[in-house]
């Protein structure tokens, strides 16, 4: 466990994971995918908050690691909640039918 | 030596298999990936000296949110013509994006400097001890409300997954 991966390394792989996510919220107009891509997002903040816990040698990142699980968790509830619920309403789940907010 | 190697191939993996749950068109693939993307994520953080979050990462993330995925995905029958046109985003538009995104990483990575080293031995002997004795000293409150915030997303999630009981004023 000495031998240590340069801290830039881990950062880079988790701006990785970040803009795929991204893109992918940006470019799929399925509401399950768009919710996937989002935890991919929230496991890059993940990736950073471990690999700045082992930086500097404390488990706070890894406690807030922890709290970030837990808010993707409730947010994954509600958010699949919302999706059986706009599928009840509308007959699918494509983004361009929610469009009631739309001026 | 090993150790860097593994990182790296499990970054891969991650890339590879994350770029699949966005791309891939049929949903309940794209969930087995994104099973994929975070069990290489945990063996990262398992190389990274935190194999409490390693475990918590398996258990919470693969274990119980990505079968809610796939439970949704099944309960809704989505099937592969429903799911998985791309959106009418402009490709020039998502070049843009990601080539933003990389200069973004590049000028953050110059104006950093060199980061100091990290700290020698800085793993803890016995992770999970001291990620329990941070959480339940330091960090009670935030522990206890969190709990306070699943119940309330646990009766959220129920109130707005039901099948309405009055009709609706403009349906």
């Amino acid at each position: 466990m000495s031998a240590m991966v340069p801290i830039e390394h881990s950062l880079i792989l988790a701006f990785l994971l970040f803009f795929i996510g991204a893109a992918g919220v940006l470019i799929r107009r399925n509401l399950i995918t768009v919710l996937m891509s989002i935890e991919l997002m929230l496991n890059s903040a993940n990736l950073l908050f471990v690999a700045a816990s082992r930086q500097v040698g404390n488990v706070e990142g890894q406690v807030m690691m922890s709290f970030v699980i837990l808010i993707a968790a409730c947010e994954a509830a509600i958010g699949l909640a919302m999706v059986i619920a706009i599928f009840r309403r509308y007959g699918n789940i494509k983004t361009e039918f929610l469009r009631a907010l739309r001026g | 030596m090993v150790e860097v190697w593994f990182f790296y191939f499990f970054a891969a993996i991650a890339v590879v298999a994350s770029l699949g749950v966005i791309l891939l068109r049929n949903p309940v693939a794209a969930a087995m990936l994104l099973v994929v993307t975070l069990c290489a994520l945990a063996a990262e953080y398992v190389l990274l000296g935190a194999e409490f979050s390693a475990a918590i990462q398996v258990l919470v993330y693969a274990g119980a949110i990505v079968i809610l995925f796939t439970f949704v995905i099944m309960m809704l029958n989505l099937g592969q013509e429903e799911v998985g046109q791309l959106a009418g985003f402009s490709k020039w538009a998502l070049l843009l994006f990601m080539l933003g995104g990389a200069g973004v990483i590049l000028i953050q990575r110059l104006s950093m400097g060199a980061l100091p080293p990290g700290v020698p031995g800085g793993a803890a002997s016995d992770n999970t001890y001291e990620v329990g004795m941070a959480l339940f000293t330091k960090y009670l409150w935030p522990f206890e409300l969190a709990s306070l915030l699943i119940l309330l997303a646990l009766i959220a999630s129920v109130v707005i997954a039901r099948k309405p009981t009055f009709p609706s004023r403009d349906a």
